[in-house]
């Protein structure tokens, strides 16, 4: 796999909270079953191999996807697992169009790719750019723009240092 | 909006948890680090700040203690860059999908269990989803209560909570499995919305962003899904973003060791779920190839 996309799915599965694990495992799990069952494994390659570019092909193919695993589990599947699983299939179908299909994956592939998933998954959950904007302005603090910066901003120490 | 997926909006009503936009903004920041992608770090720190940053900042981005010079840097491009994403998002192009991606057969490969979740573990963020769109096109108000009406939410109370980090989403379900079955088995054989959802994507160009309100035949990009986050944008969040993802940055490239652990664990957990799904072989010869 592309390293890229190694560490980009290792960032993800390393932030599902505990609480929401299993649900994520299940609807990746449930996801890969599709997409590698006997009717979806060839329209995925015929998607896929068709013209434009990748970004937009897997970004749709996820969104389908996910679409496809929602309304079969009739709108039980918690909603941020769900994200979280659809950034996971976006890469799995990268990897695959890489290795089947000898497509080229890049750093602003990647990228590209993962802005356009939730631009076209995010819609399907009810995450629309007005509700995105509205928790966004409720959840930011305070405008503070005469705020000092600290000298030496610290944090506290993550995971990765633990 | 792309027209694929117009119609499809598997869940409604109700605003935007915490925990939900936590998870937007860790797929988009995580692209954005491991990519070195400065757009997306900021749009990913504006989310992330505004989902209470603390839950991906520390996890993930948290291992950058020494991280002042490049906070500067990348809080000094986060304001200034902010126009420019916003015009980058606008920039990227949507095609119009290519094929159908999909089948009504392709549930077939689901077992019942292979979804199951408790009604309660539906985020608050959005109603379960009760009818296929052409079934709600045509019930009153788009919404049926006869179509599978959900249990109410206990939760729903706690929806003013929500924005200060609860994910009601997230609560433990009281042990019920019910309307999971149901929701696989009845979804395959009554055919409510396999088939229907799937064809709905459309096998054309379309104008793919009614925001835009273009008439192109070539689709529009949604991309400007973010585009909100313009220069208006709240100043302060954006230099606290950048510090937060300037020492993610760091963190990320100073835990070699660490993200080998994951990787590790990751291909462990892709093992598992290839057995899983009994996936033999169509895995790409990944699984386990390591």
């Amino acid at each position: 796999m592309d390293p890229s996309l190694q560490k980009y799915e290792a960032g993800i599965e390393e932030n599902v909270k505990p609480e929401d694990k299993e649900a994520y495992d299940r609807i990746v799990t449930a996801g890969l079953k599709v997409i590698t069952s006997d009717e979806f494994h060839q329209n995925m390659v015929e998607s896929l191999s068709a013209e434009g570019p990748l970004a937009d092909k897997v970004a749709n193919g996820v969104a389908r996807l996910i679409s496809l695993l929602h309304v079969s589990a009739k709108g039980t599947m918690p909603v941020g697992p769900t994200i979280a699983a659809a950034y996971t299939l976006m890469v799995k179908a990268m990897d695959f169009a890489e290795r089947a299909l000898g497509e080229e994956i890049t750093d602003d592939i990647i990228a590209d790719t993962a802005l356009k998933t939730i631009s076209v998954v995010g819609p399907l959950l009810g995450i629309t750019k007005e509700k995105l904007q509205a928790a966004m302005q409720e959840g930011q603090p305070e405008a503070q723009p005469e705020m000092p910066a600290p000298a030496q901003p610290t944090q506290p120490p993550g995971l990765m240092q633990r | 909006m792309p027209a694929a997926v117009v119609g499809l909006a598997l869940v409604g009503g109700g605003a935007i948890t915490a925990a939900t936009l936590g998870y937007v903004a860790l797929g988009v920041t995580v692209a954005g680090m491991v990519t070195k992608n400065k757009t997306l770090m900021k749009i990913g720190g504006q989310l992330g700040l505004a989902a209470g940053v603390a839950s991906i900042a520390t996890s993930f981005m948290g291992a950058g203690a020494n991280a002042a010079s490049s906070a500067s840097s990348a809080a000094d491009a986060g304001i200034d860059g902010i126009s420019a994403a916003a015009e980058d998002a606008a920039n990227m192009g949507l095609a119009a999908p290519s094929g159908q991606m999909g089948s009504t057969a392709a549930t077939g490969a689901l077992s019942a269990s292979d979804l199951q979740f408790s009604d309660n573990a539906i985020n608050a963020a959005g109603k379960p989803y009760v009818a296929t769109p052409d079934q709600l096109s045509k019930t009153r108000g788009g919404y049926d209560p006869s179509l599978n009406s959900p249990p109410p939410d206990p939760l729903a109370k706690y929806d003013d909570l929500t924005g200060s980090g609860i994910d009601t989403g997230a609560k433990a379900a009281p042990g019920t499995t019910q309307g999971v079955s149901q929701g696989t088995t009845q979804g395959a054989t009554k055919n409510l919305g396999t088939s229907q959802g799937l064809n709905l994507a459309p096998t054309g160009p379309t104008t793919a962003n009614d925001s835009v309100g273009s008439t192109s035949t070539k689709a529009k990009p949604d991309s400007d899904f973010f585009s909100f986050m313009n220069k208006d944008a709240n100043k302060y969040a954006m230099v606290e973003g950048g510090k937060i993802i300037a020492g993610g940055i760091q963190g990320l490239a100073a835990s070699s060791n660490a993200n080998a652990q994951l990787e590790e664990n990751r291909r462990v957990g892709d093992i598992q779920r290839a057995n899983m799904a009994s996936v033999g072989r169509g895995n790409y010869g990944l699984m386990g190839a390591r």
